[in-house]
């Protein structure tokens, strides 16, 4: 039983858009999936929603409307062969819109409200004030399940510097956060400002949100502005500069006339910028007596009261904490547990759990791509994993039917099939992943403060998206054990950890990566029963950016080599003299530009410089003087090649474990890795069978080192090797399972 | 006037904020606010009169335009072509309007029939509550005009 959602239109920013992401996190964290499908979207949100056109339901579905105003979709929402709800957000009063293109938009909404009462199980309003709404408009089953804004968001740490610097100065400001239209008085703003600029003559306005031009009066009030002094309209804004804006404040202000919700109100909490705000609608609930609030617009009074907010320390103190306490009581737990009430209320629950105790426990591994075919490392790690542990476990991998990591396009058929002896059950990806896209979107995002849908549609795009394991595991989940999730990043593990999060293992084969820092995937790390690490490294990276992540255990993999042939991958390959090997994807993140340079610096200094193969899946150009491209090698073969190699290199600045170090460790191969990887230059320090490389000369200097220490390195390598036996990793999987059977 | 908040003593603040105002000379009278509850709209009937209102596709809609500075001449732009072209969107719309037409008729044939069956069942089943069983439906009767057993 799937919960989808349907917002007329998508546009990140929004506050229907805001809250249906919202809801979505609430949704899965209750145990089940669901999509968000839209009339018209901004450009760019393609993964993160589809058209309403494409959705498909089953009768035992639930489809929530989010509801503000007029269109196609309750219409849409009324045929719909499912059970049907509303989420109703409120609608803006008809008085303030007469005789504007509003207006047919706002009766009709009216009118499909109360249309859609008898044919809905649910109604579900985002304050109480709403909900009493949709009482009077003939609702039987109404639910109130307020809105949240997560105040990490809002941290000093997420303003944006830039905009910070811009507002920075030691004059009374007043800030207001909303569109520019009639409802939201602006024109009471400025006599509000006026006022205060009688008492401080260099007070200033600041006003966030679009400005809705269609409006006459909006027209006329944006040129008064524009007329009065320290009043800035700063239009749409990005996260980081609306928190910066808030940070800028002295006191928040709302003169609105009608709020469903208010989120602003939060909004301005979590920046710690004291609330004053004219009592109308739901806002009295919001503030649930924290802030000030007043119930007549006397501006004159409201300056002096604003000015005194503002600038009396104990007063101000008092207030905040006020805040602190409100913005506490309205988090995402208690809106979790809302929604889960009214859900519950229309048959939307869990499927209970049966507990039966097996001889071996039933595991799922959840991984995004899985086959011989695939050289990716988290994958051949997740697949090494599965191979040891299927002796002990009865174990089913869950996964996509993509073999390229860049695109996730359904290359194998979906369904149950086997790899080997693993029993594979695969789901197609509907969107293969257009990499240009994602690039220029890590562009823009990465190092910039956001909110939880722009994190949530880069997550999306980032793929591989898998509807069927999502219902799958709603469904299903409860046949299973236990699971073993691999790879915090990609959604195929980070929405499934929500899903089934307490009898999850994850192996989250974290590295310092800029899509780490997305509070989107807090969940991922605290919600799991336990982490299981590969190395110290990434513990400490862990323990840094999420503190209040699960119980984690350093666990890594092990290294058994074969017995190995150098001379096969020579002859087969080709090769005589020294030669540097890398195994791995062949691509711009792996650093293999980088490598390639101080390669060609290594030629230009070396007569006799070795050979650098490069081996695994290529996609790029990776030629040049000495430079062999071999493509997808065997698994014999690399370790034939690695047995037989000078060093092996290891160029990518962002490793969770390192496995190619690994392995050539096993067979007494030196290392020579990318120092700006804290795992490999763990690895390096620790066993002293490498040396480290920052730059081109770094490398050259540490070839010819190599070349003289060779042997020493090798038995060091060998002695480090010996620690990571495989019998200790599966160990360590197995009593984290069982512990995790105990607990129940 | 009254403050709200559980953190401020409200009437010592609004006091103090008074205070300083008389100091300043100045008193003033609170704005009008017009807060009432929206109405509830009955869908069918809503949706009747708004087909009524706009059946007519030859009339525009209210001319406006969001976009500012030259952007506004838009405004001109469509109210000439109004003017000039009328003729000719009457033309090309002649045959909306009468389908638009028709579909009023026909919404409000069977809004009307849906609101009149609605009350009906709304009183069959005051009925029946008042008398705590089903009313009973005239039995039906066999070919021979007998009533059946």
């Amino acid at each position: 039983m799937a919960v989808h959602q349907l917002v007329p239109h998508f546009r990140i920013g929004d506050a229907t858009a805001q809250a249906a992401v919202h809801f979505r996190a609430l949704v899965r964290r209750l145990g089940h999936w669901g999509g968000l499908y839209s009339i018209s979207q901004e450009p760019g949100t393609e993964a993160l929603v589809q058209p309403v056109q494409a959705l498909r339901v089953r009768p035992d579905d639930l489809v929530l409307l989010h509801h503000a105003i007029g269109s196609r979709l309750a219409a849409h929402l009324l045929h719909l062969p499912c059970r049907r709800g509303v989420v109703f957000h409120n609608l803006s009063p008809v008085r303030f819109y007469r005789g504007t293109s509003l207006e047919p938009l706002l009766l009709a909404g009216r009118a499909q409200l109360s249309g859609m009462a008898p044919h809905v199980a649910l109604g579900i309003g985002v304050s109480e004030f709403n909900s009493a709404e949709l009482r009077r408009a003939g609702y039987a089953n109404v639910h109130t399940v307020p809105l949240y804004v997560e105040p990490e968001r809002f941290g000093p740490d997420r303003a944006d510097r830039a905009m910070t610097a811009r507002l920075s100065s030691g004059a009374f400001t007043l800030v207001s956060v909303s569109r520019v239209v009639p409802h939201k008085r602006f024109e009471d703003l400025l006599a509000l400002h006026r006022e205060v600029l009688r008492v401080r003559p260099d007070a200033r306005l600041l006003v966030v949100g679009g400005v809705d031009r269609l409006f006459p009066a909006v027209r006329a009030l944006e040129a008064e502005a524009a007329r009065t002094p320290g009043v800035t309209l700063l239009g749409r804004v990005s996260h980081g500069e609306l928190v910066a804006v808030y940070r800028s404040g002295s006191v928040f202000v709302s003169m609105s006339e009608h709020e469903g919700f208010g989120v602003p109100l939060l909004e301005a909490m979590a920046s710690e910028l004291p609330v004053l705000a004219y009592a109308a609608a739901a806002v009295p609930e919001t503030l649930g007596g924290a802030g000030v609030g007043f119930d007549e617009k006397r501006f004159a009074l409201l300056a002096e009261v604003a000015l005194r907010l503002g600038t009396d320390g104990v007063l101000r103190e008092k207030v905040l904490a006020g805040q602190r306490r409100r913005l506490g009581a309205l988090g995402p737990s208690h809106s979790e547990e809302r929604l889960g009430a009214a859900l519950e209320s229309v048959g939307v629950r869990r499927p209970p759990r049966t507990r039966v105790r097996r001889r071996r426990p039933r595991v799922g591994v959840v991984v995004q791509r899985y086959g011989p075919e695939i050289t990716g490392g988290a994958e051949a790690h997740a697949a090494q994993v599965v191979e040891r542990l299927l002796p002990h476990w009865d174990i089913r991998v869950l996964t996509s039917c993509a073999t390229d990591h860049l695109t996730w396009a359904n290359a194998l058929p979906p369904g149950e099939s086997r790899v080997g002896e693993v029993p594979v059950l695969r789901f197609p990806n509907p969107r293969p992943r257009p990499m240009h896209a994602l690039n220029a979107l890590s562009r823009q995002l990465f190092g910039r403060s956001l909110d939880r849908a722009e994190e949530e549609n880069w997550m999306a795009l980032q793929g591989p998206l898998l509807p069927g394991l999502w219902r799958h595991l709603e469904e299903h989940g409860t046949d299973y054990d236990g699971f073993v999730d691999f790879t915090y990043l990609y959604v195929s593990t980070a929405w499934s950890v929500p899903l089934v999060g307490d009898r999850t293992l994850l192996v989250p084969t974290a590295h310092e990566d800029e899509a780490l820092a997305f509070d989107a995937y807090a969940e991922v790390f605290e919600r799991p029963r336990a982490l299981l690490v590969n190395t110290e490294e990434e513990l400490e990276l862990i323990d840094r950016r999420f503190p209040h992540h699960a119980r984690a255990r350093v666990v890594g993999v092990g290294v058994d080599p074969p017995e190995v042939r150098p001379e096969r991958f020579r002859t087969r390959f080709d090769l005589s003299g020294d030669y540097l090997l890398y195994v791995g994807r062949v691509e711009r993140g792996k650093g293999i530009p980088e490598l390639l340079a101080a390669y060609a610096r290594l030629r230009t200094t070396l007569a006799d410089a070795p050979a650098l193969v490069l081996a695994g899946e290529t996609s790029m150009d990776a030629g040049g003087e000495g430079v062999r491209v071999l493509g997808h090698i065997g698994e014999q073969e690399k370790w034939d090649g690695l047995a037989g190699a000078l060093a092996a290199v290891v160029p990518s600045p962002k490793e969770s474990l390192s496995l190619l170090a690994l392995e050539a460790f096993g067979v007494g191969t030196p290392v020579l890795g990318n120092a700006a990887s804290a795992v490999v230059l763990g690895h390096l320090q620790r066993s002293r069978a490498g040396l480290a490389f920052r730059d081109a000369a770094g490398f050259v200097a540490g070839v010819e080192r190599v070349r003289r220490e060779r042997t020493a390195m090798a038995r060091a390598a060998r002695r480090h090797a010996a620690r990571y036996g495989w019998a200790r990793v599966v160990d360590a999987y197995r009593e984290e399972m069982d512990a995790m059977l105990r607990a129940g | 006037m009254k403050l709200l908040g559980r953190d401020i003593d409200g009437r010592a603040l609004l006091r103090a904020a008074r205070e300083r105002l008389e100091a300043r000379g100045i008193r003033e009278e609170a704005v009008a606010v017009d807060d009432g509850p929206e109405p509830v709209l009955e869908p069918l009937s809503f949706l009747v009169r708004s087909l009524e209102e706009n059946e007519d596709a030859t009339v525009g809609l209210p001319i406006a335009t969001h976009r500012t500075g030259l952007g506004r001449s838009v405004v001109v732009a469509k109210w000439l072509f109004r003017r000039t072209c009328q003729l000719f969107i009457n033309e090309a719309l002649g045959r909306q309007r009468l389908f638009n037409g028709q579909v009023r008729d026909l919404s409000a044939q069977l809004a009307a029939e849906v609101i009149r069956l609605r009350a009906r069942v709304e009183a069959l089943e005051a009925e029946k509550a008042a008398r705590g069983r089903v009313p009973r439906l005239p039995r039906p009767r066999s070919r021979t005009g007998k009533t059946r057993r």
